[in-house]
């Protein structure tokens, strides 16, 4: 008699034996699975809802990259590249410098879910994810590549993760230390669960639209066809939040509060700017701060609730840096163009100030002023005077700017000493983070701790973007050669 | 159709082919209208999972696709395929003698209100 | 005489700078050095002209003294106020 479908799924995903000759603890070590002190029948109860036989994952594996190649061929026959808003270009490249080679990492992340995850069930699920993980870094990458010929930005998809790129380094720093340096357990509730089904599972779906909306359908079709795989093992961190809510939610709590602030500050840099900024403005369906409110919010309240976690002790300060903290980061990336690998909108034209003041009631208080000065430079025929002539001061746990995380009023000093040294902090909750964990973060210097260590020579600007790898072909500049400022009238 | 049952109608009965789908607004929320069988069914319009619009999925042999992760629900009844742990959130639904179809959301049945 | 980089802050801009100061600078040098990456570029030049205080830890500092002389560590935050305006 045939097995049914669920029946033969469970026999062949739960095959294991039992060790003998070695010690299991030799073979899945505490320091990679992260078991901890959870009993280890207690992953019995491990269980993922979404299932697919391997069988039936390399058909629809196959039927996608059909559709996706298809859809490649055509629009690269139709020269729709070429047609597309620079702007929204800018969003390409920060999208695909900052996310191909996390799917790279993530093939090792998922890799060792294969290798050391505390039960078959998950070793099962992992290489599933390690494949998903393949596809996506290559479809990147095949993508990026076509593209190479138009625009010599589209490198930075392989290239960005191999400079030192100030930006870079701050997402490499988040993903080495929970991708590469995470057990199975943190790793499986700071990626899975806080970074893909928390936050960018949701901003694929956003992003694909927004690419459709600009006219970018091969992007599009690429960013909703990596999307479709990620239920699968995506969902990794449930049941695992679901074992540590039994045996040491502490441990989950703290893991997932951690993770959370870290992806909202990355998202306050990367998605902030291309939703607000870099996005057409009759193309934007939602704001940010709309976006975060509908999707990351009410998605990460519910998961709390569903497993009886507490909200982050900080919440109202995450909900208060919705306001302000993508806005004081878009501002500092726009300053600091020369340091970026594409090509920045400044997106504070009349129109699109009066859309930031209509979504963002203290935007004008908190950073009118400071365009209004970079405006009349730009009208004075200064543009010197609005690029950078030294480095802002970097957070220790972020490696973001000291002052991007708040409105310019409420920027303050935040820092703690380990072991005779000073760390700075973008925020109270980044000085957090540290403090329960300080050994994770104290060895990894910033752009600036490795300035003033004499790493980067010659000493100054110049000297620094050498070191970052910016060449001339690639360095930012404002998109659209300051035509918004001039729009302003002369007071 | 009196305005205390909570019915209110959203299409005509012949709007809809066998084995065709459409999102309606009732009162706010997203519905979705599946017509399979002769028969019509109706949902809430996003997916449990991480609440995609169902409409722009896909219906095939009365299975229910979500377009964004593959999430599959039995079009008939609602209930998860893939995963089984997962629902569809029911309306009820009816054609009236007029030829139209009308839903009461599940927040506004008898049952939910005497709870 | 020694480099002696510090965290200068204008009140206004929205991020601190990073500042390479030397132990011998006066605290009106030290005010200029970080005025100089704001004033005019990310505020407005100030009605009283470019004459600055330097506060650190809430305190004001005399003008005259060097920032060798007060004992901090490197990369100290260091507010910088137009001439006579309100503590940070």
């Amino acid at each position: 008699m045939l097995l049914n479908r669920d029946d033969w799924y469970e026999t062949s995903r739960d095959l294991d034996w039992t060790f003998s000759y070695v010690d299991p603890n030799e073979v899945f070590p505490a320091s990679w699975s992260g078991a901890g002190d959870v009993p280890a029948d207690a992953w019995q109860d491990w269980e993922e809802p979404f299932r697919v036989s391997y069988r039936d994952y390399v058909r629809i594996q196959r039927e996608k990259e059909g559709g996706v190649k298809a859809v490649g061929n055509a629009l690269s026959r139709a020269g729709v590249f070429e047609k597309l808003d620079p702007a929204h270009l800018a969003s390409a490249h920060l999208h695909l410098g900052g996310t191909c080679m996390v799917e790279q990492m993530a093939i090792t992340m998922q890799s060792r879910f294969c290798r050391f995850a505390p039960t078959p069930k998950w070793r099962n699920l992992g290489v599933f994810g390690m494949l998903d993980e393949t596809r996506h870094a290559q479809l990147d990458l095949r993508f990026a590549h076509e593209l190479l010929k138009v625009d010599p930005r589209f490198d930075w998809t392989l290239k960005a993760f191999h400079t030192n790129e100030w930006g870079i380094r701050a997402v490499k720093a988040f993903f080495d230390d929970i991708m590469l340096n995470a057990d199975c357990v943190e790793a499986a509730l700071a990626v899975s669960l806080t970074v893909e089904h928390g936050f960018t599972n949701m901003q694929f779906v956003a992003l694909a639209a927004d690419a459709m909306a600009a006219g970018d359908i091969n992007w599009s079709n690429l960013l909703s066809s990596i999307q479709t795989d990620e239920a699968r093992h995506a969902q990794q961190g449930f049941p695992t939040l679901a074992v540590l809510m039994e045996h040491d939610p502490e441990r989950a709590q703290q893991a997932i509060d951690v993770a959370f602030w870290r992806s909202t500050r990355l998202f306050q840099t990367l998605t902030g700017p291309a939703m607000d900024y870099y996005t057409p403005l009759e193309q934007r369906k939602m704001s940010f701060k709309e976006f975060m409110l509908e999707w990351i919010v009410n998605h990460h309240e519910r998961i709390l609730e569903d497993y009886g976690l507490k909200k982050p002790w900080y919440w109202d300060d995450f909900l208060r840096s919705l306001e302000t903290a993508h806005h004081s980061m878009h501002l500092g990336m726009w300053w600091y163009r020369p340091t970026l690998f594409f090509k920045p909108n400044a997106g504070v034209s009349p129109a699109e100030r009066e859309w930031l003041r209509e979504k963002y009631p203290t935007w004008e208080r908190d950073f009118g002023y400071i365009w209004d000065q970079i405006i009349a430079n730009v009208q004075a025929g200064d543009v010197p005077a609005t690029l950078p002539e030294t480095l802002p001061v970097l957070c220790n746990v972020t490696h973001l700017p000291i002052g991007g995380a708040c409105a310019p009023h409420e920027l303050a000093e935040h820092k703690s000493e380990y072991k005779g040294k000073v760390y700075r902090f973008d925020s109270h909750i980044s000085k957090w983070c540290f403090d329960v964990d300080p050994e994770r973060y104290a060895d990894h210097p910033t752009v600036v701790d490795r300035f003033l260590a004499g790493d980067i020579q010659p000493m100054d600007l110049p000297g620094a973007l050498a070191w970052m790898g910016i060449t001339p072909d690639v360095m930012g500049d404002d998109v659209y050669d300051y035509a918004w400022a001039r729009e302003y009238v002369n007071a | 159709m009196s305005a205390t049952d909570e019915f209110v109608p959203i299409a005509d009965a012949d709007e809809l082919w066998d084995g065709e789908m459409e999102a309606y607004d009732v009162d706010g929320e997203e519905v979705l209208l599946v017509k399979l069988d002769g028969r019509f069914h109706a949902y809430d319009g996003v997916c449990p999972h991480q609440s995609v619009a169902l409409v722009e999925g896909e219906l095939d042999d009365g299975v229910l696709t979500c377009r964004a992760h593959e999430w599959q629900f039995d079009a008939a009844t609602g209930a998860g395929i893939n995963p089984s742990n997962a629902a569809l959130r029911r309306h009820e639904v009816r054609v009236t003698e007029d030829g139209k179809v009308a839903v009461r959301l599940c927040s506004r049945s008898p049952a939910a209100a005497r709870q | 005489m020694a480099l002696f980089p510090v965290t200068g802050r204008y009140i206004g801009d929205h991020i601190p700078h990073l500042v390479a100061a030397d132990t011998d600078d006066t605290m009106d040098e030290l005010a200029a050095m970080v005025a100089r990456h704001s004033v005019g570029k990310k505020v407005p030049v100030p009605p009283g002209g470019p004459v600055y205080d330097v506060y650190i830890g809430g305190r004001r500092i005399d003008p005259g003294v060097t920032l060798g002389a007060l004992g901090l560590s490197p990369m100290a935050w260091v507010d910088v106020v137009p001439r006579g305006a309100e503590a940070p």
